[in-house]
């Protein structure tokens, strides 16, 4: 990591520590705008901080890891994309606090003439929000939506964990007069496969911050808890379970290290997407095993709410649903991989 | 019955995005690849297959020559040597473009070029530099005598006795576990100079004449029918003093220095090694007939970014070193990752293998655990989560040594 990017980290870090987890959102917010967290999602020329895809992933891993109520994976894929679409003006107010929310799960959404029609899933932080970014299911136009567009709703349901605030939009022939088109064609198919690859390491960074924090309150549980005359870390059979899940979390941090290494090259390609799904489904595996074995480790005290560790455990859980298809890439990774064997075999 | 094994012959590799830092290093791999195209034997998986041991040496002698000839064999040796002065960095080039080219492992000298060469140039005296380095370079055979077979994981509990008398020592004992060990010229061994202190005090570290008045060999046969390990026997054999490295009683930290050499571009090679060898368990769908199912197709997904994964540990772990941020515990991470992903490989090519893989097939040989013959590969990748410190072993040094989960008292022994 660069002198740069520690720097970032070691700034960020005790702002969301400072607050606690899961911290009012309003003053999270406030704090993110002005220490200009969002600014690592722009390049210099628009007015960002030009670190490129790791510190944006370091943003979202930190915020994973104080499980912060800040909508950073919508947030940064955001402003990153309408950055890459020359939006100045947005990418501007985005970076001064301006939230223009995309969905966090699969959306489909069909062109009909001149209107649109369907819906988004996980749409985080919808109270503060002012606009949509959304796409079509053909992802030939990319657009944002006025909050107030006719013909657009709005269900908000409560999620099992709390950090998170999750709305569906559902769009019933929502006028292309009342929407601001950002690109079409193939520019928008660009854009939109930047926008999803983008989404899927960012919840890789966000689900990693989580399963670190878990896993290090779990090993801080066994070190203190005595039953026995003696801690639990003591019993071998439980630092085992305890050293698998840290080998396997390393292999995801690893695989995403590599991953970002692959992707500040090109993020818009073929292999960029392949790569971001192992990254966030490698990732969302680990974190459910580390999110159901840090609960049994726990033992009583991880069923009580007063302890931090259904926080972690509810994000985890939640994190395994995000993405396309809930991250359940396993299929697609198949296909491609298949496909290519028999390209290079002829 | 015997049938065919025709996996590996029946498709390309396919070409994988390397994942590596800024590229300085373009006009060495160009190189490399370019020499290996040239000099990997064709077809060597068909020609060691079914062949008897002492085929398998001679090949890899041929392909050991040849590849210290053009200066890839000692990437890790100092300048001063033919062949060494490589960075790290460059170290991990050679051996990922190894891996790519699928060229024979160097099994027979391992031992002598990692395990052996670096004890002596870390430990040993000049004296020991100018009479040994020369032999490993001209390609003598070395292998290790560290394991017993009531010291295993519990490697300091060993008993293998070393008596000084006047200027030798007298050793008596067993060792187990050395692989090559009856083609070996030389052994690098651990004995019990003394009882007082912590077990580890009492160790002292030999470079052993193979050939010496005393010992004997005896091939271990394996499950897959293969003898890569060797019990030694010691009965009365001297050792001059001056095959002694470091102090009496000082062997423990010179077996430190052993274990330390390989420096984690082993499995570098390997974890690529596996990642080239994906298409195998496509190709075993394919003939297997199960290439449209869907579960196996999930599994294998998992599996390519498990695969993925163990080569991206690999990686940053080499960074690490390189950066010199290496912490305690990593390298047992690496291992581990590297073995349960290893097993997991195999396990999957077994199971899509079905009926076919439990027939017995020719034995391929020198080809690591992905031949494609499954059942073999399987049995074969118990070598990674046992050999070389246990995946147990693995998991409670980075349970306590990384992640600080507390240490059973010393003094639990149970009397037996």
């Amino acid at each position: 990591m660069s002198d740069e990017l520690v720097e970032l980290r070691d700034s960020i870090r005790p702002v969301l520590e400072a607050a606690g987890p899961a911290a009012d959102l309003d003053s999270a917010w406030s704090s993110a705008v002005e220490l200009g967290w969002l600014m690592t999602a722009a390049s210099e020329d628009l007015g960002g901080l030009g670190l490129g895809l790791t510190s944006m992933t370091l943003v979202s891993t930190e915020c994973g890891r104080m499980v912060s109520r800040l909508p950073m994976v919508s947030a940064l894929a955001s402003i990153d994309v309408l950055g890459h679409a020359a939006d100045v003006a947005r990418v501007e107010a985005m970076m001064a606090g301006t939230l223009i929310a995309m969905p966090l799960a699969d959306s489909a959404i069909v062109q009909s003439s001149d209107t649109l029609t369907g819906s988004a899933e996980a749409l985080p932080c919808v109270d503060r929000a002012e606009a949509f970014l959304l796409w079509t299911e053909d992802h030939s136009m990319l657009y944002v939506v006025p909050k107030e567009a006719s013909g657009l709703t709005l269900t908000s349901t409560p999620t099992w964990d709390a950090t998170r605030q999750l709305s569906r939009a559902t769009l019933s022939e929502i006028s292309l007069s009342t929407v601001e088109i950002i690109a079409v064609d193939d520019q928008a198919r660009r854009l939109v496969a930047r926008l999803l690859t983008l989404r899927d390491v960012l919840l890789a960074a966000d689900t990693v911050g989580v399963a670190n924090a878990l896993l290090d309150t779990t090993i801080e549980h066994l070190q203190v808890r005595y039953q026995f005359g003696r801690p639990l870390a003591m019993f071998q059979a439980l630092k085992h379970r305890v050293a698998d899940l840290r080998t396997q979390l390393t292999g995801a941090e690893a695989l995403l290290e590599n991953t970002l290494a692959l992707l500040e090259q090109d993020l818009s390609n073929t292999d960029a997407a392949v790569a971001a799904m192992k990254a966030s489904t490698l990732a969302t595996q680990v974190s459910s095993s580390i999110a159901e074995e840090g609960l049994q480790l726990h033992g009583g005290i991880g069923m009580a709410q007063e302890h931090i560790c259904h926080l972690y455990l509810k994000r985890a859980m939640l994190n395994c649903r995000l993405g396309r298809q809930g991250c359940n890439y396993a299929n697609d990774i198949a296909e491609r991989f298949i496909n290519s064997c028999k390209v290079a075999g002829g | 019955m015997v049938r065919r094994l025709k996996q590996w012959e029946s498709f390309a590799l396919t070409e994988l995005p390397m994942n590596e830092p800024a590229g300085n290093n373009d006009g060495l791999r160009a190189q490399v690849r370019h020499w290996l195209t040239d000099n990997v034997p064709a077809g060597w998986r068909q020609a060691m297959t079914g062949v008897d041991q002492a085929a398998f040496v001679a090949a890899q002698k041929e392909w050991f020559f040849k590849l210290s000839g053009a200066g890839f064999a000692t990437p890790h040796w100092p300048a001063e040597w033919p062949g060494g002065g490589r960075s790290l960095a460059e170290q991990k080039i050679i051996y990922e473009e190894i891996a790519r080219a699928d060229a024979p492992r160097l099994i027979l000298y391992f031992v002598s070029l990692y395990h052996a060469a670096c004890t002596i140039m870390e430990c040993g005296t000049s004296a020991q530099h100018e009479k040994y380095l020369p032999k490993i370079l001209a390609g003598e055979v070395w292998c290790q005598g560290f394991s017993e077979p009531n010291a295993g994981s519990d490697l300091a509990s060993l008993k293998t006795r070393a008596e000084r008398k006047s200027d030798r020592y007298v050793i008596n004992g067993q060792k187990i576990w050395s692989t090559m060990g009856q083609y070996a010229d030389r052994c690098l061994l651990l004995a019990r100079s003394g009882n007082s202190g912590p077990p580890q005090a009492g160790l002292t570290y030999f470079l052993l004449d193979m050939k010496a008045k005393g010992v004997s060999v005896r091939p271990i046969h394996q499950i897959t029918g293969d003898d890569e390990f060797a019990e030694i026997f010691f009965d009365d054999v001297e050792v001059p003093i001056e095959e002694r490295v470091g102090e009496e009683g000082a062997g423990w930290a010179v077996a430190q220095a052993t274990l330390a050499s390989e420096r984690g571009l082993t499995l570098v090679e390997l974890s690529q090694r596996m990642r080239y060898a994906l298409p195998m368990l496509v190709s075993a769908m394919e003939s297997s007939g199960v290439i449209n199912d869907g579960a196996l197709k999930a599994e294998l997904g998992e599996l390519i970014t498990r695969v993925d994964a163990a080569c991206a540990v690999a990686d940053q772990y080499l960074l690490k070193r390189i950066s010199g941020r290496e912490a305690v515990g990593d390298a047992s991470i690496v291992k581990l990752y590297y073995s349960r992903t290893l097993r997991a490989f195999t396990s999957l090519g077994l199971k899509i293998g079905g009926l076919d893989a439990q027939y017995l097939t020719p034995h391929m040989r020198g080809a690591t655990q992905e031949t494609g013959a499954w059942m073999l590969d399987f049995m074969n990748s118990y070598n990674w989560t046992i050999a070389g410190g246990s995946d147990e072993v693995q998991r409670n040094i980075i349970a306590e040594r990384m992640l600080g989960m507390q240490r059973e008292p010393r003094n639990w022994l149970f009397e037996g």
